[in-house]
């Protein structure tokens, strides 16, 4: 797969949040302020090249080999949730500055979906030894073509643009909450319908982009 | 008082700690699968199931977890039984199992499951902690049934996999995509909150008369 | 979100700092036991899942047929599934990519369009073919697709419809009758026509599931002519006037075929006779060469074949046939000189130019803009500025031009236009062919400009 075409997909066209329901919980949760979804992106964003480039290599070379294939969820989520600590702890140590805007995101990142959500998402080729058959996948009602990613190299790219892409609808999102919030709109919309509401128009702006190649 | 503990744990779950209404926890699977009613039922069922195993594996093994490894315990335990969710629904449903795809395996990170064993079964006895399950995951599978009912019917034209009328006549495709998921939910937490508060208010607005009223019939009888 | 969960956190918050100044106190047995405690309820839980495991483990193979049970129900991967014949799995359709055979005889393949949908796209199908004396279309659904943004419109309910129950034999590349579609998708449904045949022409050609007189004949052919001939593509060509016309005595010319190859001359072929009765000779410069038409060299003939077929075949050539058809008074006089300043138009060049004794002349010309930019190089008889007729002479990736050819309809097209105006085709095209269509189009207005400026005014009398 070309490098072009991770990188159109991920951030626009598969967009996680947006197309594929990844991550809403911090999308919708996180999002009041610019600056706190920047830093809410930056760390999924970190977290996911990681896992990508830790659970890749656990899945394709010890899972699979061993045929402990039903072991994955379990195994995936073990290391996220220890990947995530030990950032924690690094960030704390060594760069305290960067810790303090990015650390208490950290916590949160664990149960985000997205993270598991791309690790079963880059090992998923691997898994498909029948490629030619068994990776028709009817998601969502509709055919789509999941880009999965074929080797380590690829794995990683994935994580690092899937997380931007994530990264980038959660700060615009941001952005017209700054404004939408403040609207004056009946009592029982305000708060989760009308971000509901906002996302809704997004994600009619990002379907744009899979009628593009 | 054993009947007033089950009413409150089933109103908890079902109405005012709706986890998909109230909390808007879950939302991952919630927007993802209500396409369909049949694939809502079954991720329902799937998180209703894992629920009350983790809540009552969770709510045993209590006095025995210490605390600073509560997390990655509870999410062992989940991500276990998740698995084996996955692998009955793989063996005996396969279609169902396809169509939830990956969002099968994401019930271990459903925030649902996670904030229930934390916050309800990691400190209350075996049969409360079933209770809660039960009736979250419940109010969980009642709530995306209904979503998914109205997104499949104006999306295409079904009720539960049953065609009702030819969905190339009339069908709103918006509601199929992802766009019209965000719009759906939005205003079913919208519509459930305008319900909810009217509720509130009438029980409240009732609860204030009777207590009115006995205060002012005793007086009435000391006047007497 | 509510209050009680923002009291767990700060609950949690708490639980987390008193557990760390328990840690601080050095207790190195509370860290131990809660390692411990880990550690065996993940031992647990991975024993509690090996269990499971064990006694709910799909294997690989009953996935496999599993996902194809949704094309064929009946599906149950065959131990003599065959591999796929990779030098034959191109067809004029498109590609065949993988094949599966079934117990009971069924076929499921993996089958590409060649470019034909949406924005030059390409849809892949699987295609599952039932076994029998009659094989039909079993079963179909969309793999994948290059390029079709509304491919979305082709929903479950058309899968289990089109091409459902249709022989192979007849599947037609065309839109299914009836489809009710939604504009839009139009190229996509061609697509998937056009997968579809490539299978159904793989099962005919390369797995023999069925076959028809005309395959058998084409077989026969390609047997005699050999390997030095490989890659001619042969178009039968059903016109029952000519088959009629070439009969000699009793013995009846059963097909007549067209086959050309890029960069090389075209042949004919007349197979007279069936089965262990069959005779066949094949003819170079047969088609096109009128003049020289006693020379028309014999390329191969079956043993023992009579001579009286070959002169017949050697004598009677199409190109002649049609033009005699169409134009009856024309009598050969010779080759005329193309004149280079017309000769190349803008969508097209003229080749040669047949005189006649009556001033009637036929212009050969090439026409661009087909199907995979391909060409189309016709004949068009004009006299007195008018069309008389017109015959395909050769083309280049032209699945499709066995529809024109096979088309009375398409016979008439153009016949009795003026060559003085620009002359298009209108509605009255065969469907499926259109870029075909086109080439032949540029063809002839090619040789209408070339004959508007080098014949006399006012027409030849």
């Amino acid at each position: 797969m070309d490098v072009l075409g991770i990188i159109f997909s991920a951030l626009f066209a598969n967009n996680f949040v947006l197309a594929q329901f990844l991550g809403i919980c911090p999308f919708l949760g996180v999002s009041k302020k610019p600056g706190s979804a920047l830093g809410m992106g930056l760390a999924v964003t970190a977290v996911m090249v990681i896992t990508c480039a830790v659970t890749y290599p656990i899945y394709t070379f010890v899972l699979l080999p061993l045929g402990l294939k039903y072991l994955n969820i379990i195994v995936f989520i073990l290391v996220i949730a220890s990947l995530v600590q030990m950032l924690e702890m690094i960030l704390k140590k060594f760069t305290p500055g960067l810790y303090s805007s990015l650390g208490i995101y950290l916590p949160l990142v664990t149960t985000n979906c997205a993270i598991l959500g791309i690790a079963k998402l880059v090992t998923a080729e691997a898994a498909a030894g029948l490629a030619n058959f068994s990776t028709n996948m009817v998601v969502f009602g509709k055919l789509v073509k999941i880009n999965m990613a074929m080797s380590f190299g690829e794995a990683v790219l994935s994580g690092l643009f899937y997380g931007l892409g994530f990264t980038l609808a959660i700060v615009l999102l941001s952005g017209l909450r700054q404004k939408v919030d403040r609207l004056n709109v009946a009592k029982s919309l305000r708060g989760f319908p009308m971000t509901m509401i906002t996302a809704c128009f997004m994600a009619m702006a990002f379907y744009v982009f899979t009628l593009i190649g | 008082m054993k009947k007033e503990r089950f009413s409150q744990i089933a109103l908890d779950g079902l109405v005012r700690q709706n986890p998909t209404f109230r909390l808007v926890l879950g939302t991952c699977p919630t927007l993802a699968i209500t396409i369909s009613a049949i694939n809502s039922f079954g991720m329902g069922m799937a998180v209703l199931f894992v629920l009350v195993c983790s809540n009552v594996i969770i709510s045993l093994l209590r006095n025995v977890i210490p605390d600073r490894v509560r997390i990655p315990c509870f999410i062992v335990i989940i991500a276990t039984f998740v698995t084996i969710v996955s692998m009955f629904m793989e063996a005996f449903l396969p279609d169902l199992f396809n169509s939830l795809g990956v969002f099968l395996a994401l019930i271990v990170v459903n925030c649902i499951i996670l904030g229930r064993a934390e916050s309800f079964a990691s400190h209350n006895p075996v049969g409360a902690s079933a209770l809660d399950g039960l009736f979250m995951g419940l109010g969980f599978t009642v709530s995306v049934t209904l979503i998914a009912i109205v997104r499949e019917l104006l999306g295409s034209a079904s009720f539960f996999g049953i065609e009702l009328w030819d969905a190339s006549k009339f069908s709103i495709k918006f509601f199929t995509s992802s766009a019209g998921a965000f719009l759906t939910y939005g205003l079913f937490i919208a519509i459930f909150n305008v319900c909810y508060n009217a509720v509130e208010r009438k029980l409240k607005h009732n609860r204030a008369h009777k207590m009115l009223k006995p205060v002012t019939a005793e007086t009435a009888k000391e006047a007497e | 979100m509510s209050k009680e969960v923002k009291n767990d956190v700060v609950e949690t918050n708490e639980k987390t700092a008193s557990a760390e100044k328990a840690m601080k106190k050095g207790t190195v047995i509370q860290a131990v036991k809660a390692i411990a405690v880990l550690v065996i309820i993940c031992l647990v839980c991975g024993i509690l899942l090996a269990l499971c495991n064990d006694l709910l483990y799909v294997s690989d193979d009953v996935k496999f047929d599993r996902a194809m049970q949704k094309i064929y129900p009946n599906f149950k991967k065959a131990d003599d599934s065959p591999a796929l014949d990779t030098a034959n799995a191109k067809t004029p359709y498109g590609e065949v990519l993988d094949l599966v055979k079934s117990s009971d005889g069924a076929y499921i393949l993996t089958a590409k369009s060649s470019n034909i949908g949406f924005s030059n796209g390409t849809v892949t199908v699987y295609v599952a073919v039932s076994g029998g004396e009659n094989p039909t279309v079993a079963g179909w659904s969309i793999k994948e697709n290059v390029g079709q943004s509304f491919i979305g419109n082709i929903s479950e309910k058309h899968q289990k419809t089109w091409f459902i129950g249709q022989s192979i034999t007849v599947v037609n590349p065309e839109n299914p009758e009836g489809s009710g579609l939604g504009s839009g998708a139009t190229h996509t449904e061609n697509a998937i026509g056009y997968a579809i045949n490539a299978a159904a022409y793989y099962c005919i050609n390369v797995l023999k599931l069925v076959s028809t007189p005309e395959s058998e004949a084409k077989d026969a052919l390609v047997a005699l002519l050999g390997t030095e001939y490989d890659g001619y593509g042969f178009v039968a060509v059903n016109d029952a006037e000519y088959l009629e016309a070439c009969k000699v005595g009793d013995k009846e010319l059963s097909f007549y075929f067209e086959g050309t190859k890029a960069d090389s001359d075209p042949l004919a072929a007349y197979v007279y006779g069936e089965d262990d009765a069959r005779q066949i000779v094949v003819v170079k410069d047969g088609i096109t060469h009128a003049e020289r038409l006693e020379e028309a060299a014999v390329v191969k003939k079956s043993e023992g074949i009579d001579e009286e077929l070959v002169a017949k075949a050697q004598s009677r050539s199409y190109f002649e046939y049609q033009i005699q058809k169409s134009h009856a008074g024309f009598e050969f006089a010779g080759m005329g000189e193309v004149n280079e300043e017309f000769a190349t138009a803008e969508k097209g060049t003229v080749n040669k130019i047949y005189l006649s004794t009556d001033g009637a002349i036929i212009v050969e010309a090439t026409g661009n803009g087909g199907f995979m930019n391909g060409t189309v190089t016709i004949n068009v008889i004009i006299a007195d500025r008018e069309i008389k007729g017109w015959s395909i002479v050769s083309n280049t990736e032209q699945s499709y031009i066995s529809n024109i050819i096979n088309s009375t309809q398409a016979s008439t097209w153009y016949v009795g236009s003026s060559i003085d105006g620009a002359l298009e085709l209108g509605d009255n095209k065969v469907t499926g062919t259109t870029m075909s269509s086109t080439a032949i189009n540029n063809a002839v207005n090619t040789a209408c400009y070339y004959a508007r400026n080098t014949l006399p005014q006012g027409g030849a009398e």
